[in-house]
């Protein structure tokens, strides 16, 4: 009996034994991997990275308080290729993006898009400043602020989004074609005093124009539009046919048109137009001019009929019924937007002290929202190196696949099997208790 | 409610409180019958008053002020016309008396000084002269000046204040107010018509 037991003791430790050397050389796609749980807060936990990186981690997991930056992001991704089994969690990360566009205009100035969770609040700037706060309403939001030469930051909660601030729109001239009035006189004043390069072409007699060089002959098309930024047409009876031509090629090429009052009924132009149709014209209400809402006290030419792929930009008054002051569209390569008031100079002589900046501003506006604006060169990385990360929470599942849950520190990582340490003990003690037995038995 | 309008250019004459302002009544009609005959600018066939003071001024951005008396213009005319020309309005004023360093010429310079800066010769090649008519001597001489009433009073230049490169206030020695005081129907007697240069004033200001 007794030396039956012995051999059972044996057969223990031997089997204990043989366990801990199959776990020990198993190929290693069979080993159960025992992940490493890190918590990276702040910066990356650079040693835990080192770590997996060179010693023999089959597995690692990290928990960020935001989302990782770039690097740590390439990284992780390294070591997954490497066949590290990587998870990753961020609680607390906030899924945004910034995209960042110049403002054209000469004044310059940038502007942020954000998109992020309704009602998230995000701090937006540039690593010098981060003033300016925004709630997401929807599906974002969008700022816009002075030039900046660094780099834009949109911050929500611990999640950062950052991007090299574009370089400059590359402005050309602005063409204002009309008959001579006070209404291409101050909208030509408006955008010089704002900053653009502005030729005019106004007619003063049938046949004859007037441009910056002095009084010419009206026969002749629009010329070089190379160089325009956008062209302003303020009435139907400044465009003929070949120059009505012209503009159409040079919209369908990339060039901006505005179209004032009546000059979307221009046989030439009126398949460029967002609207189909002029409405009866509305008069300007007496008083609104210094008010708060001044166009009021414009007359206005309603556009109607708006083409499907049309974008209505102001209506008379807050209301969605209200007929339609300004309206866009993209034709071919280019954007034309239509404007229905009428005699806007007064708005500029006849306002509130404000009202000359604002009619300045208002049409800076409209030019800008259809103005040809290339950009010359494309930023792709800020003067100290910091790479662009626009959508971090994005990247990182990109990069490393879906977030998981951290596993549980406390559960047998091994799974059904006792752990080695167990097994060395349960072998050893039983090749003591078969050595005890054989001496008392006096078998030696 | 107001009135749609379509860019008619009224022809404005400034009623000041001191001095005889409406001395050249015949100019309006003058230059809106030119303006008609040389131009396709739509214009009404009556020019209008509008007192200096009054926020109607800024109806009008192109304003005519003559006179032979004195000049002094009340705190509420200063004021507004500084909104005025700070908006992009044009004041052409013209001295009615054939002198220089006259009543009218001293007190009028001062006052347009002080609200809108130094008035300074124009130089004779601005673009006012190829606004329209091609004026390559600078300012046309009137019959006044040619006359001399013995004087020998030629005034070779205009005097103007700028808001950058655009004439703010255009000021006249030369009496083109005595010049162009007459029924426009007398315009045939002239071999040249000398309201011209008056279209080019009106044109500068509708286009620059």
């Amino acid at each position: 009996m007794r030396q039956a037991s012995e051999w059972v003791l044996r057969a223990v430790a031997i089997a204990a034994i043989a366990v801990i050397l199959w776990r020990w050389f198993r190929p290693p796609a069979e080993r159960a991997a025992v992940p490493e749980i890190v918590t990276v807060r702040g910066e990356a936990s650079t040693s835990a990275l080192r770590r997996w990186t060179g010693g023999a981690t089959r597995a690692g997991h990290v928990s960020f308080d935001g989302t990782p930056d770039v690097r740590t992001r390439a990284w992780l991704r390294a070591l997954a290729r490497a066949g590290v089994r990587i998870g990753w969690s961020a609680s607390d990360a906030v899924p945004i993006a910034i995209a960042a566009a110049p403002v054209v205009d000469p004044a310059g100035g940038v502007r942020i898009e954000v998109a992020a969770p309704n009602s998230a609040r995000v701090v937006v700037g540039d690593a010098l400043d981060m003033s300016d706060t925004v709630r997401a309403m929807g599906a974002g939001a969008a700022v816009t602020l002075p030039s900046s030469a660094d780099t834009l930051l949109a911050r929500s909660g611990p999640t950062v989004a950052r991007i090299v601030s574009p370089a400059p729109a590359t402005l050309g001239d602005v063409l204002v074609l009309g008959h001579a009035g006070w209404e291409a006189k101050f909208v030509a004043a408006a955008l010089e005093e704002r900053g653009w390069h502005v030729q005019v072409r106004l007619v003063v007699a049938p046949g004859i124009a007037v441009t910056a060089a002095g009084v010419a002959p009206d026969a002749r098309p629009v010329a070089d539009t190379s160089r325009l930024a956008a062209v302003v047409v303020l009435d139907s009876g400044a465009v003929d046919a070949a120059t009505g031509a012209a503009l159409a090629r040079y919209v369908h090429s990339g060039g901006g048109l505005v179209l004032v009052g009546d000059a979307g009924a221009a046989p030439a132009l009126r398949a460029l137009a967002p609207g189909a149709k002029a409405g009866a014209p509305i008069p300007g209400v007496l008083g609104a001019l210094d008010g708060r809402a001044p166009r009021r006290g414009l007359a206005l030419l309603p556009i109607e009929d708006q083409r499907p792929d049309a974008v209505v930009l102001e209506r008379e008054e807050v209301s969605p019924n209200a007929p339609v002051a300004v309206s866009a569209r993209r034709v071919g390569s280019g954007r034309v937007a239509q404007v229905g008031y009428l005699e806007t100079w007064r708005w500029r002589m006849a306002g509130s002290d404000e009202a000359p900046a604002a009619h300045r501003a208002w049409w800076a506006r409209v030019v800008g929202g259809v103005a040809r604006a290339p950009v010359s060169r494309i930023a792709s990385a800020d003067p100290l190196g910091t790479p662009s990360d626009p959508a971090p929470l994005a990247a990182t599942i990109d990069a490393l696949g879906p977030p998981s849950a951290a596993p549980n520190r406390s559960r047998a990582p091994s799974g059904r099997l006792p752990s080695d340490g167990l097994l060395a003990t349960i072998a050893g003690a039983a090749v003591l208790a078969e050595v005890a037995s054989r001496r008392l038995r006096g078998a030696g | 409610m107001g009135v749609v309008k379509n860019d008619v250019f009224v022809f404005a004459t400034a009623q000041y409180e001191s001095g005889d302002w409406d001395s050249a009544p015949l100019v309006p009609s003058n230059l809106i019958d030119s303006l008609a005959r040389y131009t396709s600018i739509p214009v009404a066939p009556q020019g209008v008053n509008v007192p200096l003071a009054s926020e109607a001024l800024l109806r009008y951005p192109l304003v005519y002020l003559t006179g032979h008396l004195p000049v002094r213009f009340s705190d509420a005319e200063r004021t507004m016309l500084g909104r005025f020309l700070d908006r992009g309005g044009m004041l052409f004023v013209d001295d009615h008396n054939h002198d220089v360093d006259g009543a009218f010429h001293k007190t009028a310079t001062e006052e347009l000084s002080r609200v809108a800066g130094t008035l300074a010769e124009l130089p004779n090649d601005d673009a006012l002269y190829h606004a329209y008519f091609r004026f390559n001597d600078g300012p046309p001489t009137t019959s006044h000046e040619l006359n001399g009433w013995g004087d020998n009073l030629v005034h070779k230049h205009l005097l103007a204040a700028k808001r950058g490169d655009r004439i703010a206030v255009l000021f006249s020695n030369k009496d083109y107010s005595s010049e162009w005081n007459y029924h426009a129907a007398n315009k045939r007697f002239q071999s040249v018509d000398n309201t011209r240069f008056g279209v080019n004033v009106i044109v500068y200001a509708l286009t620059r």
